[in-house]
């Protein structure tokens, strides 16, 4: 399996209660969190450890090595880095703040570093969590369930399918392109790149419209029925409203 | 009675001027099956696609007496199933059993009568059981067979095959064959695989510069060494097919 | 195989979620406040909504397919990291370049579904933020390009050369315009003042916004070279194939007239640095901000501008000219370079693709415009300029 795509993974990884669960109700349950979570204000922490027991809940139930959640987590590491490098323009004239060798760092900014820093770690948990336990065809059905137009999910169900396709063209296409360049390692020269990204675009291009010829053929006319519905069962209705009632509890308090 | 297929005097042109298929005349019984061979550029797949209106020419294209028209389309590709070559173009979808429920449903089938023809497709072919399955995951013999479910699926009066067995290795290309033998409908199959096309086949067409240049049956045309060549075609090292005798069909 | 295992070792040594490091502009939560998550979201919803019904007018039953296989295409070319300029390295971010070969408002929809894709399944780019970044990278990135693109087209010289100068300032200003506002939005969320935001964005995408320029303008001219149909609205002058594809570099124009865009373009760059530090502007802005965020605790402004005592920070003063100067000998660079490379990619090619050897690359849906051809049979269609979803609605196929 090609490295490009590893993370797009199709099919789930493991088995669990929350693998599953109705992918509706995973969506709108992983998906509010961070929803809530970013409106709550940042000073009140004690919201943000109950939210934080909340997904630590999840991810006991998701059964997801601990590690592989770490690391995908990884990603927000450079905006946070970010927001702590202009921290010592933070400044105000009232009291507390800490001083680190010489430069000054108020409360506000120490707050402004632990609003990002939270809420960005859960929003990357949930999101994790939503995409560890769902595959992405089940997540295509789920938003179809939710009535999200269907020009986006077919789009995105096609972009799905062809980036697989897609990406293993391209890896032939550089494999060719490195066998005969002389040996040149690096292929991201902006000249050859152009070159062969244009190619992979022709290709991509007409693969579209072969793909909408064959859709023709078989009476394609522009609309598409909506795949067989969900039915959801208790489990899914436990998890929901327990859900609900705790992010809204949480959040009135806050 | 209708032939199935009725091509007459048929033109057509690319978009930028080329000609393609040149007074290109063919008609084609219920039940037949023929081979449409010739070099690259031909105007074979060309031919192919104005079997179900997907490109239109000057002249008369009929299936089983229903003009390839405009008004007609839906109904005609209904009729009219095309295997395109590459599998990968036909599974669109994010599973197997919605690829084959996409003709069906366009059709406007009930639910119940889809899942039907889906689970009897997928036995013709012998791919029962795979329907939940991602057509990425599988091998290329697998993904060219359910393409060929997507079309039978829909259950089509004539059925159009390009290049079946392309890229196939011998066990799918075999297996292939013994689903292709064992559907009762007309067939057309655009190949190079001359053998392929020998065992399948009673009638084979050679086409050439958009022009057919040979029409009969298939022993006698892949026989005829210099007719072959001329048309750019040749027979595989070691294939001899006997003019007048073939094997019983099933 | 020798290759077979060089390419393997290759894939595994790739960057696989390094990207994450040069994607600045995929705001994770946490980083846009309620009220800015909020107007943009409604924002970026209003003109997705107009994006699809105008993408489905020119595309109709098109749109589907091609939409999907584009942001394939820009979802497999994004993942490629690719060096810019003294170590540093960028990505493509494809806007631009969908804009150029779909329409803006497809690239719109066709950017949003890849930065969806993005959020939901590798966590880049929060679920709060996702309607910010939408707005700068789908939308801002799209339109704002493209109009730039349309409107340096009309002025400049009606050339392969003068075409390219106008991809490469719209693929340049679309990384901008996304940059800044996401500078404005962090700003407006009380994450990072407008002071530090603005140049920190904008310096660092002059620089990837260069390495779209340029590499927008290199896939542009491929394609222009062997398939200029696939190029919608392309302009009269261009469609002719002889005359996309040969070097049409005009020398004497450059030289007289060269200097005008180049700066007209640095004061461009300049003005988006060094004006919001020389108006009193942000400070209210700021104070917006301010009264927003935190401060509504602490009752006074949060930021002033004095830096510390025993620390010179890059500090405003050497900061912004450096940044300014930065952003002005990268535009130079890279006009420079766009010349000298449209010189290369416009080398006639042979044939590329004789019909023999791709009988499936017939255009059989006829969804370009074409200037001249004669097709057989549709004597009762016309072909100037018609739409795909135009042409369809007259063969009326679906009205069964």
């Amino acid at each position: 399996m090609s490295g490009t795509h590893h993370f797009l993974t199709d099919e789930r990884y493991g088995g669990s209660v929350l693998h599953d669960l109705d992918p509706r109700v995973k969506i709108i349950s992983m998906l509010s969190l961070p929803i809530v979570a970013v409106s709550t204000p940042a000073k009140s922490v004690w919201a943000f450890v109950a939210y934080g027991l909340i997904l630590a809940a999840c991810l006991g139930l998701s059964r997801l090595p601990l590690g592989y959640v770490a690391r995908r987590s990884l990603v927000i590491v450079p905006f946070v880095l970010a927001v702590a490098v202009f921290l010592p323009f933070f400044h105000d004239a009232g009291p507390g703040g800490y001083n680190i060798g010489g430069v000054r760092i108020s409360e506000t900014g120490t707050l402004v570093l632990w609003n990002t820093m939270v809420k960005a770690t859960i929003g990357v948990l949930s999101v994790i969590i939503l995409a560890s336990t769902t595959s992405f065809a089940e997540i295509i059905s789920g938003l179809e369930g939710l009535r999200v137009p269907r020009v986006f999910t077919l789009i995105l169900s096609f972009m799905y399918r062809y980036a697989f396709v897609l990406s293993e063209e391209f890896q032939r296409m550089r494999r060719a392109f490195m066998s005969r360049n002389g040996g040149v390692r690096n292929l991201w020269h902006a000249d050859m790149l152009g070159p062969l990204l244009g190619s992979f675009f022709l290709r991509s291009y007409d693969r579209g419209e072969r793909v909408h010829v064959a859709m023709t053929s078989r009476g394609y006319s522009g609309s598409m029925k909506v795949s067989a519905p969900h039915t959801a069962d208790t489990a899914d209705a436990v998890f929901l409203l327990t859900m609900a009632f705790l992010l809204l509890m949480i959040r009135i308090s806050a | 009675m209708n032939a199935a297929v009725l091509i007459k005097n048929l033109d057509y042109a690319y978009p930028d001027g080329t000609k393609a298929l040149n007074d290109v005349n063919l008609k084609v019984a219920e039940g037949e099956k023929i081979a449409i061979i010739g070099a690259n550029g031909a105007g074979k797949s060309t031919l192919l696609l104005h079997l179900n209106g997907i490109l239109q020419g000057d002249g008369v294209v009929e299936v089983l007496g229903t003009p390839v028209v405009d008004n007609h389309f839906r109904e005609i590709r209904q009729r009219v199933g095309i295997v395109f070559q590459d599998p990968d173009d036909q599974l669109f979808m994010t599973t197997v059993a919605q690829d084959v429920a996409f003709g069906p449903t366009n059709q406007g089938l009930p639910t119940a009568e889809i899942a039907e023809r889906v689970h009897d497709a997928l036995t013709a072919v012998g791919m029962n059981g795979h329907g939940h399955r991602t057509a990425h995951h599988l091998s290329f013999g697998q993904k060219k067979r359910v393409a060929t479910a997507t079309v039978l699926s829909m259950q089509p009066d004539v059925l159009v095959l390009d290049e079946p067995s392309s890229n196939l290795d011998p066990r799918a290309r075999r297996h292939l064959m013994e689903i292709l033998q064992s559907l009762h409908v007309t067939t057309i199959v655009v190949t190079h695989d001359l053998p392929y096309a020998y065992e399948l086949c009673d009638r084979a067409v050679i086409m050439s510069d958009g022009k057919i240049v040979a029409d009969g049956p298939i022993g006698k045309i892949l026989s005829d060494e210099e007719l072959l060549l001329t048309n750019g075609l040749e027979l595989p090292h070691g294939f001899f097919p006997v003019v007048g005798g073939k094997k019983e069909r099933r | 195989m020798d290759h077979a295992t060089n390419a393997c070792r290759d894939r595994a040594q790739q960057p696989s979620n390094k990207r994450a490091s040069t994607s600045a502009m995929h705001i994770p939560d946490g980083f846009i406040d309620t009220t800015t998550a909020a107007a943009t979201g409604a924002v970026s919803l209003g003109a997705l909504a107009y994006a699809v019904r105008r993408t489905d007018r020119d595309l109709g039953e098109r749109t589907v397919p091609l939409l999907g296989v584009t942001g394939a295409f820009v979802f497999a070319a994004q993942m490629l990291n690719f060096p810019v300029a003294a170590g540093t390295s960028g990505h493509l971010l494809g806007a631009m370049l969908a804009a150029v070969l779909l329409g803006p408002w497809a690239a719109v929809i066709v950017m949003s579904v890849v930065l969806v894709v993005q959020a939901l399944a590798m966590a880049d780019g929060g679920i709060t933020a996702l309607g910010a970044n939408i707005l700068n990278v789908a939308i801002l990135g799209s339109l704002t390009g493209y109009a730039v693109f349309r409107l340096v087209g009309k002025i400049a010289p009606r050339s392969r050369s003068g075409y390219m100068v106008a991809i490469a300032v719209g693929s340049w200003i679309s990384v901008m315009a996304g940059a800044i506002a996401a500078a404005f939005e962090l700003s407006f969320s009380g994450t990072i003042p407008i002071r530090f935001s603005l140049p920190a964005m904008a310096s660092v995408h002059m620089v990837i916004g260069m390495g779209e320029a340029i590499i927008t303008t290199t896939v542009i001219g491929t394609v222009l070279a062997s398939r200029p149909d696939l190029i919608k609205n392309l302009p009269q002058h261009l469609r002719n194939s002889t005359n996309a594809r040969r070097p049409s570099f005009n020398r004497s124009w450059w030289r007289r007239w060269g200097i005008i865009p180049v700066v007209l373009t640095i004061s461009l760059a300049l003005a988006t640095i060094v004006a919001p530090f020389a108006s009193r502007a942000p400070d209210g802005l700021e104070k917006v901000a301010v009264e927003q965020g935190f401060a509504a605790a602490a009752g006074e402004p949060v930021w002033n501008l004095s830096p510390f005592s025993n620390y010179t920070f890059p500090g405003l003063g050497e900061g912004t000219l450096a940044t300014a100067a930065a952003g002005a000998a990268g535009t130079i660079l890279l006009f420079s370079v766009v010349i000298l490379l449209s010189r290369r990619v416009g080398r006639p090619r042979p044939e590329t693709t004789p019909k023999e050897d791709h009988p499936e690359s017939i255009h059989p849906l006829e969804g370009h415009e074409h200037t001249n051809h004669r097709h057989a049979g549709h004597s009762h269609q016309t072909h100037n300029h018609l739409s795909a979803g135009q042409r369809s609605a007259e063969k009326s196929e679906e009205k069964t």
